[in-house]
């Protein structure tokens, strides 16, 4: 318990870093606003220039859905385009993730204060070692996933034949989730380590990486899945209450929108805010245990 | 103020409303025939384990016309899902609803009709054969041709036992299995309609008996029945009409079901079946409001408005428990609305079934004193139960025992007259019973469902008219808008121009005067016209038979400062000279031009706001291609628009309807810019958030 309790800590000792939240954060809205801009003219046509925008923003209950539908129908190409750079944006969002991991490793938690050239030199040696690990983490992942989906396919076939309110069926879709769930948090917390690795040796490849974070993840399995649920469930929780305000704030007025547009950013926030704590609480438990990895 | 534009032609409108008042509301309520056209006595039974039947059927047929016929037409539409050459297969791909066809040998269905005997004995089955009144589809078995040894005389009648096999397909359109849950749809031999001459503009009497079509739902004629189920006693049936017997032998019960007047039999048998029942009361289950509605919209005293009691049963799926209530109340909606606006409801029973979730394709479909329902887990939980799909799936299939069970227009050719108008009540319904906003999802969005009308209406491409075959539509979503959201609009339209009093009355008498009949297109514009004084054929030839469609616009506005008076003027004291450089009349002059760019003329309203808040409203006539609006005016105008209270639901483009000069100042600002901003700041929002996820990945 007392582990857990400085594992969990050393994360919330890590949300200090504020400037790396925000770093994370203006990325997230970077590439949010970059995605959404095909979809300015089309905006400003459509609820500046005509009255659709009225009807959107006071929600009335006949005109509204009728100016949506009109507006996805009539500006499709722009809508399409949006569509088109949001996946950019989540590419170019994993690659950045990647670049950033190598300096959250190189500077996260050492005794002193947060060193920003520190962090942006990790940044740049690492790079191409998370990058490797994450084509590795990607195969696990496509083997969890034609896994689920074989153990998927079997129920159906099994449960064919069983009525929708069968226990059976129920428990079968039930457990395929919850194994797949499991053995995404151990692969995840695989390539969390592997990352790591090179916090103690810069050279260090990435299949001894994931050998020496199998060998980590042995030794404290448990603590391991503990601190990956613990953020896993805080970071939910918190999202969805943010989430939840920013849902029900009815804003009409542009000092109502202002505020509506902050607790985005906060939601935004919150998440990397969840993603450093996260970081913070996987590497203090690495450096406690990497002494100890062959 | 500007020049007093301002034309509000109440007086006007108030004129056909004083007309109808003086006439005289319908001719008398229709009553059923007697005797009727076709009586069916069917004893069938169920196999569950291999989901066929085994059923004898006594018909009487009574030849109506003044014609003498020389055979029998029967639908036999389970040889629909016999194979995938059928015509009901070919036009649907396979997949009709959605769901795939003949996944296993066991998946398809047939009907065998073994012997057709006539009162003296005479096996008239070696010379019936199957026809294919709608095309080539030589494997299509839908229409069996019986040719008679002896013509029917007018108004004679022929009696017939028949004897016949059939088994269910695995359920994916109406009718089938899953498991042990078996709809029975569509099973027996069934007479076509013979249609006199006169009859539906028929120049001759014949047979109308069409194949089974995938984007087309039925047509027989009124009847009555008495149908013997033998089923498992374990279980639970449910049945049109009402069930005067059941008895028990050697692990099977029998059940009697009786119901006159109506022109098909369903039911259904599943052991699973949670039983609701409870009784419609018309004194504790109409709202008062309700009844003060109607009389008021209809001009009647609330005592001509009385409805009678109906004993209801729903047959529940065990894990729909949550949609017990939901069933129930929208039965009583159904059954007070309908009953209040169009006329009482005559049966004295109504059973509503629930499908399994792997049943759906049997969900959402009508048949006389018998409908289905449809929903599944996710909806029935928060938030998704704040979307009322189970009532106005509910509400909807029930409207379908007035327009289809009794007013029985023919839904092969003439599909809007009962998908269409029963859209439009079912839309009148759900605002009554829930209100402007009938999905109120949190975050204070909500919406009404008819608005999403004129979306389906607006990107489909306009190719089709609202009537025509079903099966010659360009493709089955044309079928499908031009049937149902098109006619809701179609009457919306018809509403608003003749005033919701008019509309109403006329709703009414068409119902009343064609209850137990087959009308037509031309026979619904007939009591409209009647009961309205009005001609109404500009909205048959244009909007039901062609594809016209009503587009003002506002085409281009513009608004600027008057320059001051310059150059040389004669006036009372003589010519004068002026050239005020700089200065200015303090008048603004705006020219808005707005154009109707559809092929229908009518008319609509035009406004121009100001950006001090003045309002000027005119009316654009319907002769008009374009009309200019010229102003001069102390202050700019802000926007302007054409239809601005969305009156006309025929106008297909409502992109164009506004323009928007000015945000920013004076009373009239709009709220554009700040949701522009909005859904701007949303959308980059939302790609953050999933940029955010996939770094949870990596």
């Amino acid at each position: 318990m007392n582990g857990r309790r400085g594992l969990l800590g050393a994360g919330f000792a890590a949300l200090s870093q504020g400037r790396l939240i925000l770093l994370l954060t203006l990325a997230t809205v970077l590439l949010g606003v970059t995605a959404a801009i095909p979809l300015w003219p089309a905006l400003h046509g459509a609820f500046v220039d005509t009255l659709a925008g009225d009807h959107v923003l006071s929600n009335h209950p006949t005109f509204a859905p009728t100016d949506v539908f009109d507006f996805l129908r009539e500006k499709s190409p722009a809508v399409s385009g949006t569509f088109e750079a949001a996946h950019g944006s989540a590419l170019l969002g994993v690659l950045l993730q990647m670049l950033l991991a190598g300096g959250i490793v190189a500077a996260l938690g050492r005794p002193g204060p947060f060193v920003w050239s520190e962090f942006f030199t990790g940044c740049r040696r690492n790079l191409w070692h998370n990058v490797k690990c994450f084509l590795l983490f990607a195969v696990l992942l496509l083997g969890i996933g034609l896994l689920a989906g074989g153990a998927w396919w079997v129920g159906k076939r099994v449960y064919e034949d069983a009525p929708p309110w069968s226990d059976g069926w129920l428990r079968w879709r039930l457990g395929v989730a919850a194994v797949a769930l499991l053995l995404f948090a151990v692969s995840s917390l695989l390539y969390d380590f592997a990352r790591a690795a090179r916090r103690r040796d810069p050279g260090a490849g990435a299949f001894h990486a994931y050998g020496s974070a199998r060998r980590l993840l042995a030794g404290s399995f448990w603590r391991s899945l503990g601190t990956f649920t613990f953020w896993l469930l805080f970071g939910g929780v918190s999202v969805l209450l943010l989430l939840g305000l920013e849902w029900w704030g009815n804003a009409r007025s542009w000092a109502g929108i202002a505020l509506h547009t902050l607790l985005q950013v906060a939601v935004l926030a919150a998440r990397s805010g969840v993603r450093v704590g996260a970081w913070g609480s996987l590497l203090a438990l690495y450096d406690e245990r990497a002494a100890f990895i062959p | 103020m500007p020049d007093r534009l301002l034309v509000s032609p109440r007086g006007l409108r108030l004129l056909p409303a004083l007309a109808a008042a003086l006439c005289p509301l319908s001719a008398p309520a229709a009553t059923p025939v007697r005797p009727p056209v076709v009586s069916y006595t069917i004893e069938v039974s169920l196999d569950p384990a291999t989901h066929q039947l085994e059923g004898k059927e006594r018909l009487t047929w009574r030849n109506p016309s003044a014609d003498t016929v020389h055979e029998l037409l029967f639908h036999t539409y389970l040889n629909a899902f016999k194979n995938n050459r059928s015509t009901f297969m070919r036009e649907s791909g396979g997949k009709p609803r959605g769901e795939e066809a003949g996944g296993k040998p066991g998946d398809w269905g047939w009907i065998d009709v073994l012997s057709i005997r006539t009162r003296d004995g005479t096996e008239l089955r070696p010379e019936a054969a199957y026809v294919r009144p709608d095309g080539n589809d030589i494997f299509d078995e839908t229409v069996l041709s019986v040719p008679l040894p002896s013509p029917v005389a007018p108004n004679g009648e022929i009696a017939l036992d028949i004897k016949f096999k059939a088994k269910l397909p695995k359920i994916f359109a109406r009718t089938g299995f899953v498991r042990d849950y078996h709809l029975v749809g569509q099973w027996f031999p069934k007479l076509g309609v013979y249609e006199p001459a006169g009859m539906r503009g028929r120049p001759a009497g014949g047979w109308n008996c069409h194949a089974f079509h995938a984007n087309s739902e039925f047509y027989a004629d009124f009847g009555d029945y008495d149908v013997t189920l033998d089923v498992p006693t374990n279980y639970v049936v449910g049945a049109t009409g009402r069930r005067t017997a059941g008895t028990k032998q050697g692990g099977r019960t029998r059940y009697r079901y009786v119901q006159n007047d109506v022109h098909d039999f369903a039911w259904t048998a599943d052991p699973n079946f949670v039983v609701h029942e409870f009784r419609f009361d018309p004194v504790t289950d109409v709202p008062e409001s309700w009844i003060a509605g109607a009389a008021q919209e209809l001009g009647m005293p609330e005592a001509e408005l009385s409805l009678k009691p109906v004993a209801v049963r729903v047959l529940l799926q065990p894990n729909h428990a949550r949609a017990r209530d939901r069933y129930a109340l929208s039965a009583r909606q159904g059954l007070a609305f309908y009953g209040l606006w169009y006329g009482a409801y005559p049966y004295e029973t109504l059973t509503v079934v629930d499908p399994p979730d792997d049943g759906q394709g049997s969900g959402g479909m009508e048949y006389p004193t018998f409908i289905t329902g449809g929903t599944f887990g996710i909806p029935l939980r928060w938030p998704f139960d704040r979307v009322p799909v189970v009532e106005d799936v509910t509400i909807h299939e029930f409207g379908h025992q007035y327009w289809y069970g009794m007013v029985g227009s023919n839904e092969f050719e003439e599909a809007w007259l009962d998908e269409g108008i029963n859209t439009d009540s079912e839309y009148r319904a759900m605002s009554l019973a829930f209100g402007p906003r009938q999905v109120n999802l949190p975050g204070g969005i909500g919406f009404d469902l008819s608005s999403l009308a004129h979306s389906d209406y607006a990107r489909l491409p306009n190719l089709d008219p609202i009537r025509r075959f079903a099966w010659r539509f360009a493709s089955g979503n044309h079928y499908g808008v031009n049937s149902y959201p098109k006619v809701g609009l179609l009457l919306a339209q018809l509403k608003h121009d003749l005033g919701p009093r008019d509309f109403a009355r006329a709703e009414r008498a068409y119902f009343q005067e064609w209850s137990f009949r087959h009308p037509s297109t031309e026979d619904f514009f007939a009591v409209f016209e009647r009961v309205c004084r009005r001609d109404l054929s500009t909205y048959r030839v244009n909007l039901v038979d062609g594809t016209a469609r009503l587009d003002w616009s506002v085409v281009s506005a513009r608004t600027q400062r008057r320059e001051a008076d310059e150059g040389v003027f004669d006036g009372a004291k003589g010519r004068e000279t002026k050239k005020e450089a700089g200065s200015t009349s303090g008048l603004y002059d705006t020219v808005v031009l707005f154009g109707n760019l559809g092929e229908w003329s009518h008319a609509a309203k035009a406004r121009l706001v100001f950006r001090d808040g003045a309002v000027v409203d005119r009316d654009l006539p319907a002769e008009a291609r374009w009309v200019r609006l010229t102003t001069a005016y102390t202050s700019k105008l802000a926007w302007a628009a054409v239809d601005p209270d969305r009156d006309n639901a025929w106008d297909g483009n409502r992109e164009n309807d506004s323009k928007v000069l000015g945000t920013g100042k004076g009373l009239a600002d709009t709220g554009g810019r700040a949701a522009a901003v909005k859904t701007f700041g949303w959308v980059s929002y939302v790609v953050g958030l999933f940029t955010q996820i996939l770094w949870a990945l990596a």
